[in-house]
């Protein structure tokens, strides 16, 4: 079976942050525990069982009999190891595991974590894939090139990767979850641009593609042989101020600019009706708010610009990534709606590791991208999205907001869901009347399949289960 | 012959500086500090300053060259930002596929171009020269990318005669999967090729041995293989180096829409990623190869062709 | 082997042109008339359509050509055909304003190498064989990678790579007039350089420039067409037809008219540039 996507930046679970590295090692590597298909449970993983009587320690119960694809048996140190790596300093997500107190295997199917506080949270965060589990042993030998050749225990393994090519993944025959995989192998293509990506599909090089091209779902929904699936995501697409720079710092510009444009417009021109509008940063499903996306009202957003001293506009920049069509189309029209209120916008078109240079220190006015969530709990994304002490897109947009850096902290710690769900929607609130950037849509996972392929289904975390599927002959 | 071979070995010495000056002043049109530039996201005063020393920044502009230099003997092109690895390792393992693409779209070019050169050269004047420059003239003004589109299009998406982009693993699949680009390529290059060769097969037919060779009663089949047809070919393929400049040019641009992973697609991912070592470091390796192919090709030319003395 | 073998290959002909007239030729009529036609298409627009080629209007995206919009509408709602039209104006610039420029400064340093000789004709033959180890496009979009994309900065990129070759044309066209007779004898009547240069020599040497800039115009457009399409030249929203290939690519099997429209443009100027430059060719150049 073929995929195509972006290719793979590593295959070290602690560093990438892009959605084909985490897919991609979601096959290879076990976690403890599973985000579940419905997008709010959590599901058995590595341990089958757990409890935690006060939130703070948590006792995990490792499977029995899982191997590597190497042979050797996974252990409780192994997993241990993999939290303590996921904590550490020099780990992309220090910040998510900071939780940690100590996580220790006091028996080789049994693993202790303490945490520093209690937290509802934790089992969400062990599912992460940064808490990926791999042979402790064989990688403390090896070192960085570990991650050349890794070793994990997950349905498949990887057996080639030609940078900038493609990756092959081979069915490990020691994976403990029978009957899966049913697949003897999976192919990633590397294939950047969404437009060969969809030829590759459609001259049936392809048995998937995911991210269809809005503008194609219809077409190919008329094409013999081909179903297209809407599967709904966590997903934000989203425009970023820089509340560091004037006149990004005052309120006034940025809602002004949230009203000047046509949400819905964008919605059916670019996203052919594909998704919903957002409200707010974080996705729907279980991330409880109530907003309504700021109306489009030019005039308002005139007068508001006038009154913080801009009643001429200004000049500003845009970043955009390359090769993201939808993206680029957004530009184009944002350059245009905000003419109406004088705001020259520039835009300017870079390699997205380029853009998140930028965006990571701060070095922008404005720019635009999303984010797939992976974490079925929305502490995480609060971190990640709104609270400046969760070292993110706040912290890179300069937005400090005190009340909800408190309020994430008491809603982490919170165990009564109610009390919970209150404390999420005061900060989104306040996201909200700050104009902290621009929430656009949550868009639907648009992916084309051939007929001849089984049990393909792309969960709310938008990863999917390869091992799952398999092709009628 | 020896003495051409050391003089023009000789001649490449004031070349290769000359690259190097280009290709070291490259970096220096970038708004903004190198130093900071690649340090991005960790550019503190401190980290600066530390890198600015580290990469002789701080010192004068000759010396900064020197540096560079020694750098380069040394085979240490710098790392690339991106992919925060040396930037050497890097463009050699895409320059096989760029390459092969170039190779690939010579002759299928040459295969075009040879034949209708010649016909026309033969029918100078009359209607089939006539076409065949009207078809240089479309051919040079195509844009190959706008070519490359339609030929997927067609080819590929609709007829599925060829996959879409990327290189494939066995030989086979490269002439497969090279194919359309080597085609897109082909339709630019073939035009030169054919004026070329025209051109070059004109002034053979004018010289004087020519002539006396038909006088001499020879056939005209024999004349035109043993003698026009192959002084003009060795004349056209002696500036190999140009078109090897065309073709790189073509390959950039070809190699970005159909995705093949060679050096072209690689220089424009750079410069959207704001690579400044890697397009520096694909600069060079794009003039040291056609300083190459240029001495290979003249050193041959000149084994070849008896007439041509060096002093 | 000299350095004019390794010249661009269609130049070798005309190093030894001389002008000689020539009755009516069909093939710069031709051209005449196609490059007149995308001349008034730019100097009219405004006349020619009344849509605004970069106003966004969501409401009518990609619909099908019409009445109202003969060639459809793009997914901005913005009228193919007003932006094929306005997009001449883009494009004449893409053709000519490199091409002048590099013309400009080509035959200047060229000229005075070819005069003056010396150290000054040292520098410059260093300085092109230099440059001919660099493949036009990649140093190009080497340059617009440092300097960042761009119209402008795409301009510059290609005077600082073209004119190397204007000036190698002239450099050697000069030379050889700089032996007839009638330059020896103004130079002994006590003409300045200047007087020489400006008189004698350059309506000599210019009108084999002026051939080679036809077919650099034709590079130029396709050149600076490429970039556009890459996104390293010009930006949107502004109407050129190799972005606006660019921007069509992603609705190819929707629209196909926003790919194949803009590139029948292209393919049309340059031909017309052709015709020109093979019709003065023919004109001022003996035999084949």
């Amino acid at each position: 079976m073929s995929l195509a996507d972006e290719d793979v930046t590593s295959f070290d679970p602690v560093e990438p942050f892009d959605n084909s590295s985490i897919w991609t090692m979601l096959h290879i590597y076990d976690q403890l525990v599973v985000a579940g298909k419905d997008g709010a449970s959590i599901e058995p993983g590595a341990a089958d069982s757990w409890k935690s009587p006060d939130g703070k320690t948590w006792v995990l119960h490792i499977r029995d009999g899982i191997k590597f694809s190497d042979g050797t048996t996974l252990t409780a140190s192994d997993a241990a190891f993999a939290m303590q790596r996921a904590a550490a300093a020099g780990s992309n997500f220090e910040d998510n595991f900071a939780l940690i107190d100590q996580a220790t295997a006091t028996s080789p199917n049994t693993l202790v974590v303490i945490l520093k506080k209690p937290s509802a949270s934790f089992l969400a965060y062990a599912s992460l894939y940064a808490a990926s589990i791999v042979p402790e042993k064989q990688f403390q030998a090896q070192g960085k090139k570990f991650w050349d050749k890794p070793v994990g225990s997950g349905p498949y393994m990887l057996t080639e990767w030609v940078k900038n090519d493609h990756i092959i993944l081979k069915r490990n025959p020691n994976y403990w979850q029978k009957p899966y995989p049913y697949l003897d192998e999976v192919r990633f293509d590397v294939v950047t641009d969404g437009n060969t990506r969809m030829l590759k599909f459609r001259s049936k090089e392809l048995d998937i593609a995911t991210d269809v091209p809005p503008n194609q779902v219809e077409a190919l929904k008329r094409t013999p042989g081909v179903s297209v699936n809407l599967y709904p995501q966590m997903r934000t697409d989203y425009i970023m101020f820089n509340l560091a720079r004037k006149p990004f710092s005052d309120v006034r510009v940025r809602r002004a600019l949230n009203l000047a444009f046509d949400r819905q417009a964008i919605l059916k021109s670019v996203l052919f009706g594909y998704g919903n509008l957002a409200g707010s940063l974080l996705p729907p499903m279980l991330y409880w708010n109530n907003l309504k996306p700021y109306p489009y009202d030019v005039d308002r957003a005139k007068a508001l610009l006038r009154e913080a001293g801009y009643a001429n506009g200004f000049d500003t920049e845009l970043l955009v990534v390359s090769g993201e069509t939808l993206d680029n189309q957004i530009a184009t029209i944002l350059k245009d709606a905000w003419k109406a209120i004088g705001v020259n916008l520039k835009i300017t078109v870079l390699e997205s590791a380029a853009v998140r240079a930028r965006r990571n220190s701060s070095n922008f006015d404005i720019y635009k991208r999303y984010f797939t969530s992976d974490v079925i709990d929305p502490d995480e994304l609060v971190a990640f999205a709104l609270d400046y002490a969760g070292g993110a897109i706040a912290k890179w947009a300069g937005f400090k907001n005190d009340r909800i850096t408190q309020l994430a902290a008491a809603a982490e710690a919170e165990m009564n869901v109610d009390k919970r769900k209150a404390m999420y929607f005061e900060i989104q609130k306040i996201a909200y009347d700050e104009a902290f950037g621009i929430p656009l849509y949550h868009a639907a996972n648009r992916t084309a399949i051939w007929d001849h392929v089984k049990d393909f289904k792309q969960l709310p975390t938008a990863n999917y289960r390869l091992w799952e599927s398999w092709i009628a002959k | 012959m020896g003495r051409y071979l050391a003089r023009r070995l000789l001649l490449l010495l004031p070349m290769a500086l000359g690259i190097t000056i280009v290709v070291f002043f490259l970096l220096r049109l970038t708004p903004g500090d190198p130093a900071a530039i690649m340090l991005e996201n960790r550019a503190t005063a401190e980290n600066v300053a530390r890198l600015r020393h580290l990469l002789g920044l701080d010192r004068p502009l000759y010396v900064q060259y020197l540096f560079f230099l020694r750098n380069l003997a040394t085979g240490n092109l710098g790392d690339s930002l991106v992919y925060r690895r040396p930037v050497l390792p890097i463009i050699l393992d895409r320059l096989p596929v760029t390459l092969f693409l170039a190779v690939y779209a010579i002759v299928l070019a040459a295969a075009l171009a040879v034949p209708l050169g010649a016909w026309a050269a033969l029918r100078k004047g009359r209607a089939a020269d006539r076409a065949v420059r009207l078809g240089v003239l479309l051919f040079l003004a195509t844009p190959n990318y706008w070519a490359a589109i339609v030929l997927l299009l067609v080819f590929s998406v609709n007829l599925h005669w060829f996959p879409v982009g990327g290189y494939g693993e066995t030989f086979g699949a490269h002439l497969r999967h090279l194919f359309l680009p080597a085609v897109t390529i082909g339709i630019s290059l073939s035009p030169i090729l054919v004026r070329t060769l025209r051109h070059n097969m004109l002034e053979v037919l004018r010289t004087e041995y020519v002539r006396t060779a038909r006088a001499k009663g020879l056939r005209a089949v024999t004349v035109f293989t043993r003698h026009v047809l192959r002084n003009s070919l060795i004349s056209t393929v002696s500036i190999l180096g140009v078109y090897l400049g065309f073709l790189i040019g073509g390959a950039v641009v070809t190699e970005t829409v159909y995705a093949v992973p060679g050096t072209g697609f690689l220089l424009i991912k750079s410069t959207f990623g704001r690579d400044y070592p890697m397009v520096q470091g694909l600069t060079l390796m794009f003039a040291c190869l056609i300083i190459l192919v240029n001495l290979l090709t003249d050193i041959t030319y000149a084994l070849l062709d008896p007439r041509i003395k060096y002093e | 082997m000299s350095d004019d073998a390794q010249a661009v290959p269609a130049l070798v002909a005309w190093q030894s042109a001389r002008p000689r007239r020539r009755p009516f030729s069909f093939i710069i009529a031709a051209g005449t008339i196609m490059l007149s036609a995308v001349v008034l298409s730019a100097i009219l627009a405004p006349l020619l359509i009344s849509y605004d080629p970069i106003k966004v209007d969501l409401a009518s995206s990609l619909q099908l050509p019409s009445r109202a919009h003969p060639l459809g509408t793009d997914n901005f709602g913005r009228d193919i055909l007003a932006r094929m039209i306005y997009g001449t104006r883009v494009d004449l610039q893409i053709g000519i304003i490199p091409t002048v420029t590099t013309f400009i400064v080509g035959l200047v340093i060229g000229t005075a190498a070819g005069y003056y000789g010396g150290a000054l004709d040292g520098v410059l033959m260093r300085v092109l064989d230099i440059s001919m180890a660099f493949p036009f496009y990649v140093l190009v979009i080497a340059i617009v990678a440092m300097l960042g994309p761009g119209l402008v900065n795409m301009y510059i990129a290609m005077v600082l790579t073209g004119w190397v070759t204007y000036a190698r044309v002239l450099r050697g066209e000069i030379l050889v007039s700089k032996q007839l007779e009638y330059i020896t004898a103004a130079r002994a009547l006590g003409a300045s350089d200047f007087e020489i240069i400006r008189r004698h020599l350059l309506p000599n040497v210019v009108t084999v420039a002026v051939i080679f800039a036809m077919s650099d115009a034709v590079l130029n457009l396709l050149l600076g067409g490429a970039l556009s399409f890459l996104g390293l030249g010009v930006q949107p929203p502004t109407p050129e037809w190799g972005l606006m290939i660019a921007e069509g690519r992603d609705f190819l099997l929707t629209a196909p008219a926003m790919v194949l429209f803009p590139g029948l443009a292209l393919l049309w100027l340059g031909v017309a540039f052709n015709l020109m430059g093979d019709g003065l060719t023919d004109r001022f150049r003996p035999g084949g």
